[in-house]
C-alpha cells in the first residue's frame, strides 16, 4: 500500500498543478476589495428534517448573558473585527469559545442592514453553537450628541421562530445585546447578542426566523435607570426602533451540539417532597445545560416554586469520568414557561441548571446525580 | 507568528496544494474547490490569530477548509449530487493506477482522514486535531478507508 500511497500523492499534486490557478496576488486583492461580504438578504438554507420534540413550548423568556464589545478596525471584516473584539479581556469581553468558532471558519455572514431616522443596523454575522448561537449587529448613530455623550450602547432583541405557532403564538427568545464604540469610526459600535436554543426547542437554524430589534438604549457611564417612564423613554436613553430581519440560517452555519432528549422517558428524581422530570441535556462548548420540569396535575403552582428548585440545584452534579462538576449557581435560572400538550397551553414549571462544558465525544462516562440517586447519560 | 503579508504569500505558496486538495476531497468539482480554496486564504490574511509555527498554519487551513467544505455541502444552494468529472486531469502514465478516483469513491467519514494520511502524511493524532473528532474514531476510519481501498484495487488486480 506504500506504493499506491506514493501514487496517490504524485496524481494529486499534478490535478492541483493542472487545475490551481489562482495567484496568492489574486488573493490579496479580492480580500482588499471586500469580496467576502455576501448581497444576499436571506441566507441559503435546507429545510429541517429532524424529528421535532414531543414539547412544544409556546412562549419562553430568558435574561441572557452577553458581552460588551471594543473592537478595532470598522473598515475590515467581520473575522478580523470579531477577532479582536473575543479577545480583549481587559474590558471582561474575552470569550475563547467564540474566538475559536470564529477563528475555524464557523460562522455565517448575513449582512442585512435596515435604517431608521436616526440608526441604521446591520445584522453583520451568526456565529457560537447551536445551543449557543452568537448575533452580530453593527449599529451606526446619526445624531452626534448622542454619540459623543456614550461609548456604549444595549439593543433589544427578540427572535421568533416562525415554524412554531401555538394557538397563535410563536416560540421566540428575547434579551439585550451589549456593545461599545467602534475606535476609528465614530458613529458605529459594534454589539454581540447571544441566544438560547431555549428548552431544546427554538431553533435558530434551518428554519425561518424574524429578528426584531424594539429598541437601541443609551444608559451613560452604563447606569440602567431603575424604572422606565416610557412617556419620556428618551430622556431615559430608549430609543424606539421597530426593525425585523428575516433570516433562515442554514444549519450547517455553526458547530452541532450533542443534544439528550429525555422528554418522553420519565427519569424522575425525588428531592425532599417534590419529584423533578428530566427533560433535556445540551453539551455545547460553552457548557451543559440541563433542564427539569416539575410534573403538576393541576398546572397550579405556588409563586415560590422556583426556591425549591434552588435546593434541588445545590444537589445536582455531573461526575464526567470520575471528576465531578459542579454547578455554575450564577446561571441556573427557573421560570414558568408554557407547553402544548395536546392542543392545550398549560403552564409548566421548567428549571435550568447549567454546569461548566466537557468534552462528550472524548468523556468515557457521564452520569447525572442528584444526592442519592444518579442517572447514567454516558 | 502573525499573519503580515510576506508570511501569507508564504503560507499560500506552501499549502495552496493541501488546501485545494482537502477541499477537492469533501465537495468533489473543480468550481467549488477553487472559491472556497480563495475563501480560506482571504480568512487567512484577514486572521488574527497567533500562530506557533508553520505547521500551525497548516493545521489551521485544513480545519477552515474542512469548515467552510462542510458548509458548503450542507447549503440547500449546493447540490451534493455533482459527478466527478469523466476524467480528471492530471497526467498518467501507462502503469499508472487511478488511486484519486478510487480514493474519491470513498465516503466522505473515510475519505478525508485517507487522503489526510496519504497526501499530508498526517498521523492519526493530527487528523484527530484537525477534524476535531476522537482519535479512536479516527483509527477505525482511517483502518476501514485502506481497507475499502485495498478491496478495490485487490478486484481490479491492481494489487
Amino acid at each position: 500500500m506504500k506504493e499506491i500511497k506514493e501514487k496517490y500523492k504524485k496524481q494529486m499534486e499534478s490535478f492541483f498543478g493542472s487545475n490551481c490557478d489562482w495567484s496568492a496576488d489574486d488573493i490579496v486583492k479580492l480580500a482588499d476589495e471586500n469580496t467576502t461580504e455576501t448581497d444576499g438578504k436571506t441566507v441559503e438554507f435546507k429545510s429541517r428534517k429532524r424529528k421535532k420534540k414531543a414539547w412544544k413550548v409556546a412562549a419562553i423568556v430568558a435574561c441572557l448573558v452577553v458581552m460588551g464589545t471594543t473592537v478595532l478596525a470598522a473598515t475590515g471584516t467581520f473575522g478580523a473585527i470579531y477577532q479582536k473584539y473575543f479577545k480583549d479581556d481587559e474590558n471582561g469581553t474575552e470569550d475563547k469559545v467564540t474566538l475559536g468558532f470564529v477563528e475555524d471558519g464557523n460562522y455565517v455572514e448575513v449582512n442585512q442592514s435596515l435604517t431608521d431616522d436616526i440608526f441604521t443596523i446591520n445584522l453583520v454575522a451568526v456565529s457560537g453553537d447551536e445551543a449557543y448561537p452568537v448575533f452580530f449587529f453593527d449599529v451606526y448613530v446619526d445624531d452626534e450628541t448622542l454619540v459623543a455623550e456614550n461609548d456604549t450602547i444595549e439593543l433589544s432583541v427578540i427572535i421568533e421562530n416562525q415554524a412554531y405557532e401555538i394557538n397563535g403564538m410563536t416560540l421566540y427568545y428575547g434579551g439585550t445585546g451589549y456593545g461599545t464604540k467602534d475606535d476609528k469610526i465614530s458613529n458605529l459600535y459594534h454589539v454581540t447578542w447571544k441566544g438560547e436554543k431555549a428548552s431544546g426547542n427554538l431553533d435558530f437554524f434551518g428554519e425561518p426566523l424574524e429578528i426584531r430589534v424594539s429598541s437601541v438604549e443609551f444608559y451613560l457611564n452604563r447606569q440602567k435607570p431603575d424604572t422606565i417612564d416610557n412617556e419620556n423613554a428618551k430622556e431615559n436613553g430608549i430609543y424606539s426602533v421597530n426593525m425585523e430581519y428575516s433570516v433562515t440560517l442554514p444549519e450547517s452555519a455553526v458547530t452541532s451540539t450533542v443534544v439528550k432528549d429525555y422528554s418522553e422517558e420519565n427519569i424522575l428524581f425525588n428531592y425532599e417532597d417534590d419529584v423533578y422530570k428530566l427533560e433535556y441535556v445540551d453539551f455545547s462548548a460553552y457548557g451543559i445545560s440541563c433542564k427539569f420540569s416539575i410534573p403538576s396535575s393541576d398546572g397550579v403552582y405556588e409563586e415560590d416554586c422556583c426556591n425549591y428548585y434552588d435546593e434541588l440545584c445545590q444537589n445536582l452534579q455531573f461526575v464526567v469520568d470520575g471528576n465531578v462538576i459542579c454547578l455554575d449557581t450564577e446561571s441556573s435560572t427557573c421560570g414558568i414557561v408554557m407547553f402544548e400538550d395536546e392542543g392545550k397551553i398549560i403552564d409548566v414549571v421548567l428549571y435550568e441548571a447549567y454546569f461548566p462544558a466537557i468534552d462528550y465525544d472524548q468523556a468515557g462516562s457521564i452520569v447525572l446525580q442528584c444526592g442519592e440517586e444518579s442517572f447514567t447519560i454516558k | 507568528m502573525m499573519i503580515t503579508q510576506d508570511i501569507f504569500l508564504e503560507a499560500y505558496d506552501k499549502y495552496k496544494s493541501t488546501v485545494y486538495s482537502v477541499i477537492f476531497n469533501y465537495v468533489k468539482n473543480t468550481d467549488d474547490t477553487k472559491d472556497l480554496q480563495q475563501e480560506t486564504f482571504i480568512r487567512l490574511l484577514r486572521c488574527e490569530k497567533e500562530f506557533n509555527d508553520w505547521e500551525h498554519i497548516k493545521a489551521w487551513l485544513i480545519k477552515v477548509s474542512a469548515n467552510l467544505s462542510k458548509n458548503l455541502l450542507k447549503s440547500k444552494s449546493y447540490t451534493s449530487e455533482i459527478p466527478l468529472p469523466e476524467t480528471l486531469s492530471y497526467k498518467m502514465t501507462e502503469e499508472d493506477v487511478d488511486i484519486v478516483n478510487m480514493v474519491l469513491a470513498l465516503p466522505e467519514k473515510y475519505r478525508i482522514p485517507v487522503h489526510l494520511h496519504y497526501f499530508e502524511d498526517y498521523s492519526v493524532k493530527q487528523i484527530a486535531e484537525v477534524l476535531e473528532a476522537p482519535e479512536s474514531t479516527i483509527k477505525v476510519r482511517l483502518k476501514r478507508g485502506r481497507e475499502k481501498l485495498k478491496k478495490v484495487l485487490q478486484k481490479e488486480n491492481l494489487i
